[in-house]
C-alpha cells in the first residue's frame, strides 16, 4: 500500500502546473513525439529557448497560450493543433488558421451545376452527373470513401473525384475504395513513426501500395480535384489516385499534412494534436509541408463562383475531353 | 482449462460454487503515451461471474469480470474547432475492461486458516477510447500471462473470509504503440475487419516478464452462508499494472461488488 497510496493521491489531486511547467510539457511532448521536424526544417531547440525566455509564472492563460502558440506557428502544420478551455482551437497551419482561399471552394455552386445530386444526412459526400461525367465529392476520408466503387458501379462515364476541402480520416478506406482502379500493385508512399523519445528514433520505413481488387479492373479516366484544404488521409488518397495512369490531378497543392496524427494531454490539461510520422512519396519526394502537387495547376476565383462558374471543374471536364458549359446543365 | 475443471468436478469429495456479482469500479491510469496527466474515473458498471471448485486438497477458480468507466484527466471544458462552429465539450474517455482468470492450487496448510498455493493464468483486454470532443484516438491494452497464486481463507461460523493474490510472471503484453497511430496500427485496421484488427493488435505485442511488466491483483472477499446452498458475498479487488517501456504507464483498478453464490 505504500506504493499505491501516493498513486491514488497523485491521480486525485495533482497540483496544477506553473506556466513554465506547461511550456516544458509542450516542448517535451513535441520533442519526444513529433515526427516531421526535419521535413519541416524547424529548429525546435531554438524555439524552446525563445519560449522559455518568454514565459513567466505570473502570466495568465491567455498570455501562456500566446507563448505556446508562438512555439507551434513556425511548423505551419495542419495536424498540429492546441485546444484550451473556452477558446477556439489554435491551428499551427496558417491556411486553416487564417482561412486563406477558403472561399474558393463552394459546394453549393458545384451542386447547382450538377444534373441532380444526392448526399446523406451527414453530408459526407455529394454525387451527381455533370456534362457526361460522374461527379463525387468526399467531405472526409473514412467509410464514405466507399462511395467511389458505388459511383463507378452507377455508370461507365469518366469520374470527377473532388477532394477539395476533404478532411482526413483513415486512408486505408481510400485504398480499399480505389482497389478496382488498378490492375497492378502501385506503391504510393512510405512512412515511418516515432518509436522513442530520442529525436531520431523512428521505425523502419513501411511502404503502402494500392492493391488491385483481383476480379475487377476499372480504367476509366479520372479527374482528381485538390486544394489547400485537402488534408491528411485525403492527401494520401490523392497520392494514391496520382499513381494511376488514367488519372489527372487538377487544382492547387494539398495542405501538406499527411502523417498520421495522435493526441496528447499536456500537464495543464490542454489537448495537443500532433503528427507522429515522416511520410514521403515512393519517388522520394517530401510532400509534408509543400503539399501534393497537381498535374495541372488551376484555381477559380470568388467572382467566378458568384457567377456560377467553377474554373477547376471546367478544367476537369477539359482534361476528360468533355465539352459542355456546366452552367447549362443544371 | 475447462477440461481440467470438468475432470476435477467429477471428484465426489468436491463442491462447486457459482457466483454472480455486481458493483462499482474506481480507476486511475497514468499513461505517458497519451497524457502528461493521470486519468481517473469511477463507474457503477462493473460485474463478475465466478465458478469455483473446492476439493479436499485442491482448488480451481475461474472468474470473468468487466467494467466500463468514463475517464477524465480533469474537468471537461468547451472548445470550438471552427470559428463559425459550435462549442464542443472535451468530455470523457470511455475505458472498457474485460478480465478472465483461472487459478488452481493445492492445499498447503490445513486448519482453521487454510492456505492454497498454485498458479494463475490471467487475461485482460481493454479498449481505451481517448475522446476530447473535437478529436480523439483509440487505445488498447492486453495482458495474457501466468504466475504464482495464493489464497488464505478462514471460516468463522457462517462466514468465509478469504484473501487471494496473484501476479504475472511471464506472458504476452500488447498496448498502444509509442506513436499511437503508427504503421503497424494502420496495417491492423486496413482490412476493416474487427476480428482481424483485434488479432493484429494482440500480435503486435511482445513477451513480458515480471521484470518488464508488473501486473498483480489482490482480492479480499467475505461470504455469508444462507443455508446449505446459497451465500451472499462482498468482495473487493485491487489490480496494479506498471510498465516503463516504450512509455511509462501505471494503472490502478479497484473494484468492489456484492455477489450471490450458489453451491452445487
Amino acid at each position: 500500500m505504500r506504493l499505491l497510496a501516493p498513486l491514488l493521491l497523485l491521480a486525485a489531486c495533482a497540483d496544477e502546473p506553473t506556466p513554465t511547467e506547461s511550456v516544458d510539457s509542450l516542448w517535451t511532448t513535441m520533442d519526444e513525439r513529433y515526427g516531421p521536424f526535419a521535413q519541416r526544417g524547424v529548429d525546435w531547440d531554438a524555439i524552446g529557448d525563445q519560449a522559455f525566455a518568454a514565459v513567466d509564472d505570473e502570466m495568465g492563460d491567455d498570455a501562456l497560450a500566446a507563448v505556446m502558440e508562438a512555439m507551434l506557428a513556425p511548423l505551419d502544420d495542419g495536424h498540429l493543433n492546441l485546444a484550451r478551455p473556452d477558446a477556439l482551437v489554435y491551428r499551427s497551419n496558417r491556411t486553416y488558421r487564417e482561412r486563406i482561399d477558403d472561399e474558393l471552394f463552394d459546394l453549393d455552386v458545384v451542386r447547382s451545376l450538377l444534373e441532380g445530386w444526392s448526399t446523406n444526412d451527414a453530408g459526407d459526400y455529394t454525387h451527381g452527373t455533370l456534362c457526361g461525367a460522374r461527379y463525387l465529392h468526399l467531405a472526409g476520408t473514412r467509410d464514405q470513401a466507399m462511395m467511389v466503387p458505388h459511383v463507378l458501379d452507377a455508370g461507365d462515364e469518366p469520374l470527377i473525384l473532388d477532394l477539395r476541402h476533404a478532411r482526413g480520416g483513415d486512408f486505408t478506406w481510400a485504398f480499399e475504395a480505389l482497389a478496382r482502379t488498378t490492375d497492378v500493385e502501385r506503391p504510393v508512399f512510405r512512412s515511418r513513426s516515432r518509436i522513442g523519445p530520442e529525436r531520431d528514433a523512428f521505425s523502419e520505413w513501411d511502404t503502402f501500395a494500392l492493391e488491385p481488387d483481383g476480379d475487377v479492373h476499372d480504367d476509366r479516366p479520372i479527374a482528381l480535384l485538390i486544394d489547400r484544404y485537402t488534408i491528411s488521409a485525403a492527401e494520401r488518397m490523392a497520392m494514391a489516385v496520382g499513381t494511376l495512369p488514367q488519372a489527372t490531378v487538377l487544382g492547387v497543392p494539398t495542405n501538406g499534412a499527411q502523417a498520421t496524427m495522435a493526441t496528447h494531454v499536456l500537464a495543464n490539461g490542454w489537448v495537443l494534436t500532433l503528427p507522429v510520422q515522416e511520410v514521403e512519396g515512393v519517388d522520394g519526394e517530401v510532400y509534408e509541408g509543400p503539399g501534393y502537387p497537381p498535374d495541372i495547376e488551376v484555381q477559380t476565383t470568388r467572382e467566378a463562383l458568384d457567377q456560377g462558374v467553377d474554373a477547376v471543374l471546367d478544367a476537369a471536364l477539359d482534361a476528360l475531353g468533355l465539352s459542355c458549359d456546366p452552367s447549362d446543365g443544371a | 482449462m475447462w477440461l481440467l475443471f470438468l475432470f476435477t468436478a467429477m471428484a465426489n469429495d468436491a463442491a462447486s460454487e457459482l457466483e454472480l456479482g455486481f458493483g462499482a469500479a474506481v480507476r486511475a491510469t497514468a499513461d505517458d503515451t497519451f497524457s502528461d496527466r493521470a486519468y481517473t474515473g469511477a463507474t457503477p458498471v462493473h460485474g463478475a461471474v465466478g465458478l469455483r471448485r473446492q476439493g479436499a486438497r485442491w482448488r480451481h477458480e475461474i472468474e470473468v469480470d468487466l467494467d466500463h468507466t468514463a475517464m477524465r484527466t480533469g474537468p471537461s471544458y468547451d472548445v470550438r474547432w471552427d470559428p463559425d462552429g459550435q462549442w464542443i465539450a472535451t468530455g470523457s474517455s470511455p475505458f472498457f475492461r474485460v478480465q478472465a482468470g483461472w487459478a488452481a492450487g493445492v492445499r498447503a496448510v490445513e486448519g482453521p486458516v487454510t492456505l492454497d498455493v498454485g498458479g494463475a493464468w490471467r487475461n485482460r483486454i481493454e479498449t481505451r477510447n481517448h475522446d476530447y470532443g473535437f478529436t480523439g484516438v483509440f487505445g488498447y491494452l492486453g495482458v495474457f500471462g501466468i504466475g504464482p497464486w495464493a489464497r488464505v481463507a478462514a471460516r468463522p461460523g457462517p462466514w468465509t473470509l478469504s484473501a487471494e493474490v496473484d501476479l504475472i510472471g511471464v506472458g504476452w503484453g500488447t498496448r498502444s504503440p509509442y506513436a499511437i497511430n503508427d504503421d503497424p496500427y494502420m496495417r491492423a485496421i486496413e482490412d476493416h475487419n474487427g476480428l482481424k484488427t483485434f488479432a493484429m493488435h494482440i500480435g503486435h505485442g511482445r513477451p513480458i516478464t515480471a521484470l518488464s511488466t508488473q501486473d498483480a491483483r489482490v482480492q479480499l472477499r467475505a461470504a455469508h452462508a444462507l443455508g446449505e446452498r446459497w451465500a451472499v458475498s462482498l468482495s473487493t479487488d485491487l489490480a496494479l499494472f506498471h510498465e516503463r517501456s516504450p512509455a511509462p504507464v501505471t494503472d490502478l483498478t479497484w473494484t468492489s461488488r456484492l455477489g450471490l453464490a450458489t453451491t452445487f
